[in-house]
């Protein structure tokens, strides 16, 4: 089985493996991109549907200890499934220091840093905030309930043409409509129209590097530097087995794929930082639902934006949380968690006549609160015998941040007149689970930037410590928390990486023409 | 019951732990699973276990206005693993409802008995309280989700499956100003 060779190897497809993927091919590098997961031709092959069959296809997840990690496998990562929401990480996160002190993320990056990039990402996916007259009605809801307390509330911000979209409420399905500026419609295609070669269903297995690495050069014309990294894949379809040799490589496939990647090829890549999966963030949502008093107007679960429009930084500085609406659709109610009236007594009704009662409301009076908090990056996520394991240690810190912030959503609900719901969270197989547990999609920092190699796995730039030419450039990478969603955050921190590697490396005259 | 060898027997019990996640200490219930140590005609009667399974259904979805063999079909549903323990959920109702009121047929209680053998199930051991808790939960999935049917969704809970066409007005309110608050930032990012 002879090597593929390519100048650049992306493994990913998501907002941290496109934006370098577009950036190389554009300046003339030859890139090829590996997908793991389906092809996904959008939006013709999303669908409105509730059956689970679809939506496991592409969503993914691995649970552990007190936390779980959810991510989607399939073209465009998750640009395709998420709810659009693009917001730049607030300032606070990038002042987050660890329990010695130390700033959280590397010298060098902070909000005015990464700005120019944040309005590249901005201009590519066309975010804008909504408009006052498309904000759905949970959204307006939640805006006056906080008017009534005296707090600030914001429009958020989307990816989105807001004249496409119907508000059909299936945004965490793919958008049918072409409302949604997935990467499927700008930085993928026109990767491939600067000549990226973009295979999907292709699992990368190992990656080893040729050779001395550390002696190779990190800057000139790319194609004098020999080829630096080997990594072994498999057709999932053919079930062929593949080898690709890369000068660069560039990993992109989500904190968790790109943290258990590198991981299982340890022995391969012995200059891989000791860092690598001990601290990742996870921004320490956490929930309250409640059912809406007889002066509130009816909500509507169900249509309108998943994300119903509004965010409030109230407690940014207070708490360090933001707090949002959600508007889950029946599948994704039932199967997170259990929901009962407060105060019913200990007998269970999350079934029966009275569960049947409550769930006749859910789609107008019942309103869910939840806050993105910077909780620290505590999670680890390892191999234990060639399987992931994922863990969070509930300290004492992290169950009080939990307290806190669940009493100042429940109080926002009280105050408002609302009844709250008991939520008794459920695995996936409906057990209720026995203690706090933070469920996310906003994972970052398995192999975080840092300023040095004992604490972190890749320097300010992106590039691996004592690993030459082999960059992280997705959520891996972010090494805090961000209490908002982190799909802008990636984007626009792959951009500045793939300026810095544009300013190191050139492509060949030829190519390049 | 079968016939199998010890060995046969070490290797199911050893799947089946996996598979439910739990150790033979926590109860019996896992050995009677893996011998059908329960009465063979839940083996031999499928129209037995339909049955029971939709008055389960039921029994979860009171008032659901739906068929309650309908209500089962993820119960039945080989693509959930489920599935495979249906027999055994339809015999452990039936022994359950013998115990509590004297008769071995869930489906001829009334709805606050069968609900009371679902409750006393839910409070035995961490097995049968899981096998119960998944039933619950995968019965109410599939019906309040539509999991089933795109086109028919949930009326009971007036969820349409996927999407019909509104007008603008129907998703948002007529003076969104009025329940606008201050915002914090100028354009929905924070500084």
């Amino acid at each position: 089985m002879s090597a593929k060779k390519t100048d650049v190897l992306v493994i990913g497809s998501g907002f941290g493996a496109a934006a370098p993927a577009l950036r190389l091919s554009e300046a003339g590098f030859g890139v090829t991109i590996l997908e793991k997961g389906p092809n996904i031709d959008a939006p013709g092959d999303f669908k409105q549907t509730q059956d689970p069959a679809y939506f496991l296809n592409y969503f993914k997840s691995t649970e552990g200890d007190n936390i779980s990690m959810s991510f989607i496998e399939g073209l465009g990562g998750g640009s395709g499934f998420y709810e659009m929401i693009s917001l730049r990480a607030p300032s606070p996160a990038f002042e987050q220091e660890d329990e010695w002190g130390r700033r959280v993320w590397p010298a060098g990056i902070d909000r005015a840093t990464l700005d120019p990039y944040f309005e590249m990402a901005e201009r590519m996916l066309h975010v804008q905030q909504i408009p006052v007259d498309r904000i759905p009605k949970n959204g307006l809801i939640f805006s006056k309930m906080m008017k009534n307390l005296g707090y600030s509330c914001d429009r958020s911000r989307y990816a989105y043409i807001p004249g496409r979209c119907v508000g059909s409420g299936f945004c965490a399905y793919g958008c049918l409509y072409g409302a949604k500026q997935s990467l499927h419609f700008n930085y993928l295609p026109r990767a491939s129209e600067a000549g990226a070669r973009l295979l999907t269903g292709i699992e990368v297995r190992s990656i080893r590097q040729l050779g001395d690495v550390l002696g190779t050069a990190r800057e000139g014309e790319l194609a004098d530097i020999p080829y630096r990294y080997e990594v072994r894949a498999r057709n999932l379809e053919t079930g062929e087995n593949v080898r690709y040799r890369c000068r660069l490589l560039l990993l992109g496939a989500g904190t968790v794929g790109t943290g258990l990647l590198l991981e299982g090829s340890r022995d391969r890549l012995p200059g891989l930082s000791r860092a690598l999966g001990r601290r990742l963030a996870f921004n320490g949502g956490v929930k309250a639902v409640g059912l809406l008093s007889d002066e509130w107007p009816d909500g509507d679960m169900f249509t309108g934006q998943s994300q119903p429009g509004m965010i409030s930084y109230e407690f940014m500085e207070s708490h360090g949380v933001t707090v949002s609406t959600a508007k889950p659709l029946p599948l994704q109610a039932i199967a997170a968690a259990r929901f009962r009236l407060s105060g019913e007594g200990p007998t269970p009704s999350h079934f029966g006549a009275a569960h049947m009662e409550l769930m006749k409301q859910l789609r107008r009076r019942v309103i869910v609160l939840f806050a993105l908090g910077l909780t620290p990056p505590s999670a680890r996520l390892e191999l234990d015998d060639g399987r992931p394991r994922l863990s969070l240690e509930l300290t004492p810190g992290l169950r009080a941040y939990h307290t806190r912030t669940k009493e100042l959503l429940q109080s926002i609900l009280i105050r408002n007149g609302c009844r709250p719901l008991d939520l008794e969270f459920v695995d996936g197989k409906g057990m209720p689970r026995e203690d706090i547990f933070f469920s996310t999609a906003h994972q970052v920092g398995s192999c975080p930037m840092a300023d040095s190699k004992s604490l972190g796995v890749v320097d300010v730039t992106g590039e691996a410590f004592d690993l030459p030419g082999l960059y992280v450039t997705d959520g891996a990478a972010i090494p805090g928390s961000i209490a908002v969603s982190t799909s802008l955050t990636i984007l626009a921190n792959a951009e500045r990486i793939a300026e810095g590697i544009l300013r190191r490396y050139r492509a060949t005259a030829r190519r390049a023409a | 019951m079968e016939t199998i060898t010890r060995r046969q027997a070490l290797r199911r019990v050893g799947l089946l732990g996996a598979g439910l996640g739990v150790g033979l200490a926590a109860g019996c219930t896992p050995l009677k699973i893996v011998f059908h140590a329960y009465p063979r005609r839940f083996d031999d009667d499928a129209s037995l276990v339909d049955r029971t399974l939709a008055a389960l259904a039921e029994t979860i979805l009171p008032g659901s206005d739906q068929d309650p063999h309908e209500l089962a079909r993820a119960l039945r549903d080989e693509r959930y693993e489920i599935a495979e323990y249906r027999n055994y959920l339809a015999a452990d109702l039936s022994d359950r409802s013998r115990r509590l009121y004297g008769t071995k047929v869930f489906e001829d209680l009334g709805l606050a008995e069968r609900e009371r053998v679902v409750n006393d199930a839910l409070s035995a051991d961490r097995t049968t309280c899981k096998l119960y808790s998944g039933a619950i939960f995968l019965t109410q999935i599939a019906f309040f989700a539509g999991i089933y049917d795109d086109e028919a969704g949930c009326p009971l809970i007036d969820f349409d499956g996927r999407y019909r066409l509104r007008r603008l007005e129907e998703l948002t309110y007529p003076d969104p100003h009025t329940y606008l608050t201050s915002a914090a930032t100028e354009n929905g990012c924070h500084a």
